[in-house]
C-alpha cells in the first residue's frame, strides 16, 4: 500500500555561507528604508507639503502688520502714537527709560496737567524751548524714549518708522553708558521693542548682528523656513482675540470684574517692567514735590558688574548704523552723553564709563554728526535723580533745556530746524 | 538641556542616528558618553557627582554580593553615603536656616553660615535608583560586573532627570539584547514625544501662566477661582510631568529601550489608594519597596500600618523639597491615605455600604472627592509660604466675611491681557472631556498613543502632523522647566 503520508525527511546538513557584517552604506541604507515607510515620516512629510503651501500661499500676505492683534507693550503705543503724527516731527528723541521718563516728567510741569506717557509722546517743552531759542523753529518733537532700549531698538525705529511720511529733520540719541552694554540681554534680538519692529522689515541682513549667539540665530533661520515658526506670534494673536470675542457673550452674567485688573500703585511704579501696558498705568503730574529716592542700586550693580565687551562691540555696530541710517535718509544725527548721577557713576567702573564717552565722540566724528556731553556741564545733582540712574522732572527740563540750546547753536541742526521742509532729503 | 528645548530636538536625532548607525558592541559606550554630555550641558562640574557616585555603588554593589558576614554593615555603610550625599545638597540649606531660626528664637547669638548650595538635577532619581540597586543586590539579585553597563543605568539620558525610576533588573538586560532598528518602536517613540510636547507646551505652559500669576494672590480672587486655580494646578502638574514622562520613554523607545509607566490616568482614582497606584508610579512602588516594606508595612496591624503610611508619606513629601510645605504636603497625603484605610475597614464590615460602594454613582463620587482631596494639599505644594497657604485655605473655605460675600462670582475670565485667562474654563473643561475619552480607550494601547482600528491608522500620520503644527504654532518663545525638574 502506497502511502500518502509524507515521509519523514532527515534534515539536510547545510552550511550557511558567513555574513559579512553589513557595511555602514547598507545600515544607512537600511535606515533610510525603514525610514521612508513609517507613519512619522509620513507625517513629516504632511508637515512640509503644508508648510510647502503656506510659503506659497502666504495667508498673511496682504495684512497689514500693525494691524496684527499684539501685546500692547511701550514700543506698541509710541510707535502708535508715532504714526499718527500728521506731520512729520522735527526732532525725535532715542533713548532708554532715562530719557522717557525724565522728559515726560518735566512735561507734566511744563504743561501744568496730568501727561499720560503711555498715549502721549509728543514733547511740547522741547518745542517751545526751540522757540524760544531759535524763534522761528517749528515742528513737532517726539520722545521714543523706551524702557530697557538698546541702540539696536533705536536702529529699528530709525529703519523701519522713519518712512517718508514720518522722517524727522533731528534724530537726537540720549545714550548713558547702560544703552550699550546692558548685561541683561543676550543679543540684540531679544529686546521687546526689536522683535515688535522686525515686523515692520525684512531683518535676513541683521541676522549677524541681532542673533549673536548660536540658538537665536538657528531660531530665527527656522522662522526663514517654518511658516508656522514664522507667523507664530501672528496666529496665536488673531486666535486668541477670536476666542476672547467668541467667549465674551458666553461669559456675560456668569464672570465678574477682576481685581487684577485694577492697577495699584506697585504695579505703576514697575510698569517698566511689563510686557504690556495700559492707558493710565503712568501718569505724570504737576508740582509734585518728592524727596523719596528709590534705592535701585543692587539692580543698578547688576548691570554694570562686568563690562560685556561682546554685546558693547555689537551695540557699536549698531550704532554704527543708526547714524548711516540717520544720514541716509537726510535727518541730522545728534549724540547726547545722558547724565548719570554721583551715586550711580560710583558702580560704573571708571574704564567702562571713559569706553561708553570715548565711542560717543568717535562716533561723531566719523559721521560728522554734533555730540553733547551733558556731563561735562555739571549742571546735574543728586536732586535731579529718582533713584541711581533716573532723573525725575528737574533732571528732565534739565536734559531738555541743554539739548535744545545745543539744538539752536549748531549749524547743523539750527538750518534744519529753521528749513521750512519737512523731514528726510 | 531640556527636552522642551531646540538644542534636544537637535540632540536627539543625532544621538539616536549614530546609535542605530554604529555597530552593537559600541552601543553601551556611546550611550554613556552621550548621557553624561546631557548631564554636562547643564552644570559640567556635577558631572563628577553622578560619575563618584556610580563608582562608589559599582564597587559597594560588588563588595556586597561577595561579602559573606558583613554585608549589612556594608550596605548600611553605603546607603548611608548615598543619603548624606542627597541630604546635603537638598537639606543641608534648610537644615541649617532651622537651626539659626531655633538659635534665634532661643536667644543664642551663634548662627550657622549659610553657603547657596545647587540642587544637582536629577539627583533625587539617581539616589533612588542606587538605593534600590544596593538593597536588591543584599536580597541577592547579582550585581551588575560590567562598568559601563552600571554607569549607563543610573545616567541614561532619557530618565536622568526626572525619572521614571528605573530597576536594573529591567533596564541592564535590555542592553544585551542584539536590538536592531524596529519601525514600530520608532513610531511610537516619535507619537510619544509629540504627545509628550503637546502635553507640556500646549496644556501645562498655558495654565501656568494663569495659574502663576493668579495663585499668589488670594485677596484678589473669590472662593470660585481658588478652586478652579487648584484643579488647574493639579492638572498642570500632571500634564507637566506625564508629558516629561511620555517624552522620556519616547526617547529611550527610539533607541529600542522600554522605560517603566509612571501614569495611569490618576485624576480618575476613585480612592487615594487607588491615585496614588496611578500617579507617579515608579516613585510609589519605590517608597512600598524601599521605605514602607521595611517600616513594617501593613503586617503589624492597623495602628502601626497607620504610623508607617505616614512617616512613608511625610518623608515622600520631604523628597518633593525641603520646606515645611513639602512636609506638611506629604503628610496630609498620608492623612488621606489612612482615611481610605479605616474608611475601607468600616466597608469590609458592613455589606451594605460594600454594596453601596460598587455602584456607579459612588464610583463618581469617590472619583470626584479623590481629585478635591489631593488639589487641597497642592496649596502648601504651590505657594512658596505656610502664611500665603494659609490665606489661600481662608478663601478656599469662605472663612472670611470677604470671601463669603461673593464666592461663586468667577472672575480669571475677567483678568485682561492673554487669552489664557478668558479660555480658563474652557481649557478646563477640555480637559475633563479629554479625560473621559481617555478612559474609554484606556487599555487599548500604551498610555500616549492613540488607539485607531487597523482601517483608521491611515490617519495616523496625519495626527502626528497636526500634533507638530499646534507646537510650533504654540510653542513659547522661551523654554519653561518642567516642574519636578526641582525635585
Amino acid at each position: 500500500m502506497l502511502s500518502t503520508e509524507p515521509k519523514e525527511v532527515a534534515p539536510v546538513q547545510t552550511i550557511q555561507p558567513e555574513r559579512p557584517a553589513p557595511t555602514f552604506a547598507a545600515r544607512l541604507g537600511s535606515v533610510f528604508k525603514i525610514t521612508a515607510s513609517s507613519k512619522a515620516a509620513q507625517a513629516a512629510l504632511l508637515v512640509i507639503l503644508a508648510n510647502w503651501a503656506l510659503v506659497v500661499t502666504n495667508p498673511f500676505k496682504n495684512v497689514d502688520p500693525d494691524s496684527l492683534p499684539t501685546l500692547k507693550s511701550w514700543v506698541w503705543w509710541t510707535t502708535q502714537d508715532y504714526r499718527q503724527l500728521k506731520e512729520s516731527p522735527s526732532v525725535v528723541l532715542l533713548g532708554s527709560s532715562l530719557l522717557m521718563n525724565s522728559v515726560w516728567m518735566q512735561e507734566a510741569e511744563h504743561l501744568q496737567q496730568n501727561v499720560d506717557i503711555v498715549v502721549n509722546r509728543r514733547t511740547r517743552y522741547l518745542e517751545s524751548m526751540l522757540s524760544k531759542y531759535l524763534p522761528g523753529s517749528k515742528g513737532i518733537c517726539f520722545n521714543f524714549g523706551l524702557p530697557g532700549s538698546m541702540v539696536s531698538d533705536d536702529y529699528m525705529i530709525a529703519r523701519t518708522l522713519f518712512d517718508k511720511e514720518h522722517t524727522p529733520k533731528i534724530v537726537v540719541l540720549c545714550l548713558g553708558p547702560r544703552d550699550l552694554m546692558d548685561t541683561s540681554f543676550s543679543c540684540a534680538g531679544a529686546t521687546s521693542a526689536f522683535r515688535y519692529l522686525e515686523r515692520f522689515t525684512d531683518t535676513k541682513d541683521l541676522l549677524d548682528i541681532a542673533y549673536t549667539s548660536t540658538w537665536p540665530k538657528i531660531n530665527f533661520m527656522l522662522r526663514e523656513f517654518i511658516y508656522f515658526v514664522d507667523k507664530k506670534h501672528h496666529s496665536q494673536s488673531v486666535l486668541g482675540e477670536q476666542a476672547k470675542s467668541a467667549l465674551n457673550p458666553v461669559y456675560q452674567g456668569v464672570t465678574g470684574p477682576s481685581k487684577f485688573n485694577v492697577k495699584t500703585d506697585f504695579d505703576k511704579q514697575f510698569a517698566f517692567y511689563r510686557s504690556e501696558v495700559e492707558k493710565g498705568v503712568f501718569i505724570a503730574k504737576p508740582n509734585v514735590q518728592t524727596d523719596s529716592f528709590y534705592d535701585n542700586g543692587k539692580d543698578w550693580k547688576k548691570r554694570f558688574k562686568n563690562s560685556n565687551d561682546e554685546m558693547f562691540d555689537n551695540q557699536k555696530i549698531w550704532l554704527n548704523k543708526t547714524l548711516a541710517e540717520a544720514k541716509a535718509k537726510g535727518i541730522v544725527p545728534v549724540l547726547v552723553n545722558m547724565p548719570v548721577s554721583e551715586l550711580g557713576i560710583k558702580y560704573i567702573p571708571p574704564q567702562v564709563y571713559k569706553r561708553h564717552v570715548d565711542t560717543l565722540v568717535e562716533m561723531a566724528a566719523k559721521y560728522d554728526c554734533p555730540y553733547v556731553d551733558t556731563m561735562k556741564e555739571g549742571q546735574f545733582d543728586m536732586k535731579d535723580f529718582s533713584d541711581y540712574g533716573h532723573m525725575d522732572a528737574s533732571g528732565g527740563r534739565k536734559i531738555v533745556d541743554i539739548v535744545a540750546q545745543f539744538l539752536a547753536s549748531d549749524s547743523r541742526t539750527r538750518s534744519r530746524l529753521i528749513d521750512g521742509n519737512g523731514g528726510g532729503l | 538641556m531640556l527636552f522642551n528645548s531646540a538644542a534636544y530636538l537637535v540632540f536627539l536625532p543625532i544621538v539616536v542616528a549614530i546609535y542605530w548607525l554604529i555597530p552593537f558592541k559600541y552601543r553601551t559606550a556611546f550611550l554613556l558618553v552621550a548621557s553624561y554630555f546631557f548631564y554636562m550641558t547643564w552644570k559640567p562640574i556635577y558631572i563628577v557627582l553622578i560619575v563618584a557616585l556610580t563608582a562608589f555603588n559599582y564597587f559597594a554593589g560588588i563588595i556586597i554580593e561577595k561579602e559573606k558576614v558583613r554585608r549589612k554593615l556594608y550596605l548600611i555603610g553605603a546607603l548611608v553615603a548615598n543619603i548624606a550625599t542627597l541630604a546635603y545638597f537638598k537639606y543641608a540649606y534648610f537644615a541649617i536656616d532651622s537651626a539659626n531660626g531655633v538659635l534665634a528664637i532661643a536667644g543664642r547669638k551663634i548662627s550657622y553660615p549659610l553657603h547657596d548650595i545647587i540642587l544637582p538635577l536629577g539627583i533625587s532619581f539617581f539616589v533612588f535608583e542606587f538605593i534600590h540597586y544596593l538593597v536588591d543586590v543584599y536580597k541577592g539579585s547579582p550585581a551588575v560586573k560590567a562598568p559601563l553597563e552600571f554607569a549607563l543605568f543610573p545616567s541614561f539620558f532619557p530618565t536622568q532627570i526626572a525619572g521614571p525610576i528605573k530597576r536594573f533588573q529591567d533596564f541592564v538586560p535590555q542592553l544585551h539584547l542584539p536590538a536592531k532598528i524596529n519601525l514600530k518602536d520608532i513610531d511610537e517613540g516619535v507619537e510619544l514625544i509629540l504627545w509628550g510636547l503637546f502635553k507640556k507646551v500646549i496644556v501645562a505652559d498655558s495654565l501656568a501662566i494663569v495659574i502663576d500669576k493668579c495663585m499668589p494672590h488670594p485677596e484678589m480672587l473669590t472662593t470660585i477661582d481658588c478652586w478652579m486655580l487648584l484643579w488647574a494646578f493639579a492638572i498642570q502638574v500632571y500634564f507637566d510631568f506625564s508629558g516629561y514622562t511620555d517624552i522620556a520613554r519616547g526617547s529611550a523607545a527610539l533607541l529600542g529601550f522600554k522605560v517603566p509607566l509612571n501614569f495611569d490616568l490618576p485624576f480618575l482614582a476613585g480612592s487615594i489608594t487607588e491615585y496614588w497606584r496611578r500617579w507617579h508610579i515608579s516613585l510609589s512602588l519605590w517608597l512600598r519597596d524601599y521605605l514602607f516594606f521595611p517600616l513594617g508595612g501593613s503586617k503589624h496591624g492597623t495602628l502601626a500600618t497607620i504610623r508607617n503610611v505616614m512617616i512613608t508619606f511625610t518623608i515622600a513629601g520631604l523628597w518633593h523639597g525641603a520646606g515645611l510645605n513639602y512636609i506638611i504636603f506629604g503628610a496630609m497625603h498620608g492623612l488621606w491615605l489612612n482615611c481610605n484605610r479605616v474608611w475601607r475597614l468600616i466597608v469590609d464590615k458592613s455589606p451594605a455600604l460594600t454594596t453601596l460602594t460598587e455602584t456607579k454613582i459612588f464610583h463618581v463620587f469617590g472619583v470626584l472627592l479623590t481629585f478635591n482631596a489631593l488639589a487641597v494639599t497642592l496649596v502648601t505644594f504651590r505657594l512658596p509660604n505656610l502664611e500665603l497657604s494659609g490665606r489661600y485655605f481662608q478663601k478656599l473655605l469662605v472663612l472670611t466675611p470677604e470671601a463669603a460675600s461673593n464666592p461663586i462670582s468667577l472672575t480669571i475670565p475677567s483678568i485682561e491681557g492673554a487669552a489664557n485667562f478668558a479660555l480658563f474654563p474652557v481649557f478646563l473643561l477640555a480637559i475633563v472631556i479629554g479625560h473621559l475619552i481617555s478612559n474609554q480607550l484606556r487599555g487599548k494601547t500604551a498610555p500616549g498613543i492613540l488607539p485607531l482600528p487597523k482601517s483608521m491608522q491611515i490617519l495616523k500620520p496625519a495626527y502626528l502632523a497636526a500634533l507638530a503644527i499646534l507646537l510650533l504654532l504654540f510653542a513659547p518663545d522661551g523654554t519653561p522647566s518642567f516642574v519636578y525638574f526641582q525635585f
